[in-house]
């Protein structure tokens, strides 16, 4: 799944800035940081230290107000939005804490959205999805739509979707938020075996049980990276 | 009750208030809407509903004559039919005739042309309407042709007399007789059938019972109209059968007046299908149309409503979970959709009041009743019904909608994003999909008459009308015409081309020529005999359009001369007068031959046998959409009449000339009237202002219905992009880029209209029937205009949803992502 590119991302120098009418709210400053292809990170912090937006900057969601980013040995932190959607449906999968299926496509159009975005043929599209499903085990619910499913089961297809088109990076945005503690360790499970297929990836997370699972931890307060550790994991 | 009905209005005037912007498109558009219906309800009311105005209108009824071996209709009535009505048929309980008749007035001002009848003394009485001023006329009031007495319109005596109330027993001259002016009648009075061009304004006694031979005994002098009133114990349908009995009667008694291949035949309508009949269709299509608008309005105003009560649903989930019932919660949004239908009806009746006048003047000149146009209790009833109808019709749905909350539902419609409100988004769907299809039926029928116009100003009218003045002039004949200034033929002769001899020394006036009767205005139809061709009982005799013209007419008017020569300038009158007959009527009579040398013999004339000299170009004689029929000149050295006009071609604008040719014509006698003094090319557009009236007025609806299914889908769209901001978010997460949105948004969009294009086509070419009477060289089902205006309304649907989905482009996701 991942290049050998070393490292895989890199940002340097990394800010934030959001500027209201009055306020100008410094979300992030200064932020180095390396992720490794096949590394499997966490970012946690506090409510407000920053998680989500590191997290959107990684995923091309936004720009840097200041620094470099290089994805893949590419330089992206100057794209056009444009760009950023290429890179986005090649690179990297988005798995969020509320799940974000589209509840008007069934499972399989769900899966198959980002393949389609970014250009695959009908029958690449086809194998990708249903090896996805596979993966996760909810191939018998291919047809169905996403209120037909449990919260479980949903954020199950949300990885399937993040997935299937193999990208560079696996964002995961509190994957655990909005599911009961079994569902929870069964995604992050599943995450971690992805993980051991090769697959690089990096979750937002406040939850401290989870951070064992993960090889890396780094720890945000007030925008401000103040700890980046390997982590002992778990055996499942 | 009363206080919770005011409760309601509070509220819902509070809650208008607080969302100005949607208040504001809503009465606007429901203005729009019941504006338009208002207006062409109130030309309805005033053409097809309201009675007319006489005593006991419905026992009044129009009697004319078919001739069905002609194929001819409404043909006028000769005396001894008058009399033979009045005595011979059980049903009737009175007849009054009519001899419309275009007069000269002079005395008291400028000599001008008007609009006059002879009519029997009880004409009045048997409509039931008094002079408002003076009195009736009285049986010993008939004298001669025409008698000495005269009632005026309430018009004429306030253009003429300032109404001075003193001008009975005043003196005019008509046609150069005195007359004495012994009432006036009240204002809004109208004779029933006359044209909104050229009221009826005078009206005087003629004698029926006047044993003078050629006026009143001869059977085929058909020039009166005749209004009967049917007896109270009887009806139009019982008094038609009596008429079949009659019909065979007289054509027994009288078979050369009624020869068996004329197919004679009295008929009765009742008067108002005989003022209105013609105009019916044309008006119920402009109804059906406007009614589509407002269906429009009303689709798109649901649209707005079903959009804000998604932003109310908490707030009605509120007031239900606090004990609020279902039957109340309509109650009050019912009350705010009647609120606004109402504010949209105020302001409708105010388009409507411009709508009224301007369609009053627009179709003033052909549409009987005109005048009558107005706004009146039974159009201002008309109204407030729309605004409840429109006020439940489009608040009833989205009420029911926003009064079935679930407060569970409403908390999962918000957990699950993208399928939330999913019913209502369907019912917002279907709406646009229904005002779409509405659309197209408006466009395609709009689009129908469009081109059936545009082939009609197409046509060549076989003349050059540009650069041509026309006018007319009607010499006088008084009662004792062998003592008028214009009694013999030469008399008229030497007037007219006296009078064109003046034009023609005017600057700026090139050719000029006469003829009997212009192009357009009317028929003229003689009866003739072809030399060595006796004519067959069973076969109707041959007739064609007669025109007695100048012999440089051809040149003037541009007509091209296909064969053989023009008219003599000096025509033979001794015997060996010719004639130039038309293209038409040469293939007609004479096919595969040339009808050159050719003689022939104008029915019941003393003229003499007339020799063909040449074939002349066809020209649109009797109207732009009727094929030319056979025609003929001859010279009005020949014989001329009391009517005549006159073509001036000038290289400069016509109207220009104007003045000084009536001056012109005025140096060779000041007392004679010059009127319709106007352009060739306005006598072309008279002859099409019935098809221009229902043409633009089917364009305009079919505009507003294409402005209002613009809004209608760009309101959904734009909404239904607001909705789905979340939805975008995860899509460009997922890697959309801006032409994925964008595809998204209009492809939603375009599927609706698509869906809307398809069942509008249907409905379009199953209604575009009731059209067919009114189009011209284009068929009900014509694919190129249906293809037309299906892409028109294509177009204009796209660019409603490019802007939504251009806005949907520029989202961003991480705040989209964050909306939920």
């Amino acid at each position: 799944m991942a290049l050998a590119i070393d490292p895989l991302i890199r940002l340097n120098g990394i800010s934030k800035v959001f500027h209201t009418e009055e306020v100008e709210t410094h979300a992030l400053s200064a932020i180095d940081l390396e992720i490794r292809a096949g590394e499997y990170l966490a970012i946690s912090g506090p409510s407000g230290c920053g998680k989500t937006t590191l997290l959107s900057l990684l995923g091309l969601l936004d720009s840097p107000s200041e620094g470099s980013y290089v994805l893949a040995g590419e330089p992206v932190s100057g794209l056009s939005q444009a760009q950023r959607a290429r890179v986005r449906s090649r690179a990297i999968g988005f798995i969020f804490q509320a799940f974000n299926l589209i509840g008007d496509l069934t499972v399989y159009q769900n899966i198959e959205l980002p393949l389609k975005y970014r250009g695959m043929v009908p029958e690449e599209r086809r194998s990708a999805v249903h090896g996805a499903l596979d993966q996760v085990g909810l191939l018998h619910r291919i047809n169905h739509y996403p209120a037909q499913l449990s919260g479980g089961q949903q954020q199950r297809v949300a990885v399937a979707r993040a997935v299937a088109g193999r990208p560079l990076v696996v964002l995961a945005d509190e994957p655990t938020g909005n599911l009961d503690s079994a569902n929870g360790a069964q995604v992050m499970e599943l995450l971690a075996e992805l993980n051991r297929g090769g697959a690089t990836i990096c979750i937002v997370t406040h939850d401290p049980r989870y951070l064992d699972r993960v090889q890396r931890a780094v720890y945000l307060h007030d925008g401000r990276l103040v700890s980046d550790q390997p982590r002992d994991r778990e055996v499942a | 009750m009363m206080d919770a009905f005011r409760r309601d209005i509070r509220f819902a005037i509070r809650g208008l208030t607080r969302s100005p912007a949607f208040t504001l498109v809503a009465v606007l558009t429901l203005a729009i809407g019941i504006g338009a219906n208002t207006a062409i309800f109130s030309v309805v009311n005033a053409v097809l509903l309201k009675p007319l105005a006489y005593a006991d209108p419905e026992r009044l009824i129009s009697l004319r004559a078919r001739l069905t071996g002609d194929n001819a209709g409404g043909v006028a009535s000769s005396a001894p039919e008058y009399h033979d009505y009045r005595r011979q048929v059980p049903g009737i309980e009175d007849v009054a005739a009519v001899w419309p008749i275009n007069i000269n007035l002079t005395g008291h001002g400028e000599p001008e042309r008007i609009q006059a009848a002879g009519v029997t003394s009880n004409y009045f009485s048997l409509l039931g309407v008094p002079p408002a001023l003076g009195r009736d006329f009285t049986p010993e009031d008939d004298g001669g042709r025409i008698g000495y007495v005269a009632l005026i319109s309430h018009d004429l005596w306030q253009r003429r007399f300032g109404g001075d109330r003193s001008v009975i027993g005043k003196t005019v001259r008509l046609d150069d007789d005195p007359m004495t002016i012994i009432g006036v009648m009240p204002r809004g009075f109208r004779h029933p059938v006359e044209s909104g061009a050229s009221p009826m304004e005078l009206w005087a006694p003629v004698d029926l019972d006047n044993p003078d031979p050629n006026f009143v005994n001869d059977r085929r002098a058909q020039f009166f109209d005749l209004i009967g009133r049917v007896k109270s114990q009887s009806s139009v349908e019982r008094v038609q059968g009596e008429l079949a009995g009659l019909t065979a009667r007289l054509s027994r008694q009288y078979p050369e007046a009624y020869p068996p291949n004329l197919g004679w035949r009295a008929e009765a309508v009742s008067l108002a299908e005989r003022v209105v009949g013609d105009v019916r269709p044309a008006l119920l299509v402009l109804l059906g149309a406007v009614g589509f608008v407002l269906l429009i309005a009303c689709a798109n105003v649901a649209n707005l409503l079903l959009a804000r009560a998604t932003t109310r649903d908490r707030e009605i989930a509120i007031r239900t979970a606090l004990g609020g019932s279902r039957g109340r919660l309509i109650r009050q949004l019912l009350t705010e959709s009647l609120l606004l239908a109402s504010i949209g009806g105020v302001l409708g009746l105010l388009i409507a009041l411009w709508g009224t006048s301007a369609l009053s003047q627009l179709a003033g000149l052909y549409l009987p009743r005109a005048r009558e146009i107005g706004i009146d209790p039974v159009v201002l009833g008309f109204t407030a019904l729309l605004v409840l109808l429109t006020g439940v019709g489009f608040g009833l749905i989205p009420a029911l909608q926003a009064s079935r909350p679930d407060l569970q539902s409403v908390l999962k419609d918000a957990g699950r994003g993208a399928s939330a409100g999913s019913h209502r988004a369907r019912v917002r769907g279907a709406l646009v999909v229904a005002e779409v299809a509405v659309a197209l039926v408006l466009l395609a029928g709009a689009g129908l008459l469009l081109r059936s116009f545009e082939r009609l100003l197409a046509v060549e009218p076989g003349f050059n009308p540009e650069n041509l003045l026309t006018l007319q002039v009607w010499l006088p004949w008084p009662n004792q015409p062998e003592k008028g200034r214009y009694f013999t033929h030469d008399q008229r002769l030497a007037f007219y081309e006296r009078a064109a001899e003046a034009v023609r020394r005017m600057p700026g006036a090139g050719g000029v020529a006469l003829t009997s009767r212009l192009p357009l205005r009317g028929r003229n139809d003689a009866r003739f005999a072809i030399e060595g061709r006796p004519a067959r009982s069973d076969e109707p005799p041959p007739t064609a359009e007669i025109r007695f013209v100048s012999p440089n007419y051809f040149e003037t008017m541009e007509i091209p001369l296909l064969q053989g020569t023009g008219l003599p300038p000096v025509a033979d009158r001794k015997g060996n007068a010719t004639t130039v007959i038309n293209q038409t009527m040469a293939e007609e009579y004479w096919p595969g031959e040339s009808p050159i040398g050719r003689r022939l013999k104008l029915e019941d004339s003393d003229q003499p046998w007339l020799t063909v000299v040449g074939i002349a170009g066809d020209v649109r004689q009797v109207g732009l959409e009727q094929p030319a029929r056979e025609e003929m000149y001859v010279s009005h050295q020949v014989w001329s009449g009391q009517q005549m006009a006159m073509v001036v071609r000038t290289p400069d604008r016509p109207e220009e000339l104007s003045a000084a040719v009536t001056k012109a014509i005025h140096s060779v006698d000041p007392e004679q009237p010059v009127f319709s003094v106007v352009p060739m090319e306005q006598v072309i557009a008279e002859a099409s202002a019935e098809r221009r009236f229902s043409m633009l007025l089917l364009v305009l609806f079919a505009a507003i219905a294409l402005i209002l299914s613009a809004i209608g889908i760009y309101g959904v769209m734009a909404y239904t992009t607001t909705q789905r901001l979340h939805e975008i978010g995860i899509r460009m997460a997922l890697g959309a880029g801006a032409q994925d949105v964008m595809g998204l948004v209009v492809g939603q969009g375009m599927r609706l209209v698509g869906l809307g294009l398809a069942i509008g086509l249907l409905g379009a070419w199953g209604l575009s029937r009731v059209l067919t009477s009114q189009l011209y060289g284009v068929s009900a089902g014509d694919p190129a205009t249906y293809a037309g205006v299906a892409v028109l309304l294509g177009l204009v649907a796209l660019s409603a949803s490019y802007l939504p989905a251009l806005r949907a482009t520029r989202v961003d996701p991480v705040i989209a992502l964050r909306s939920e």
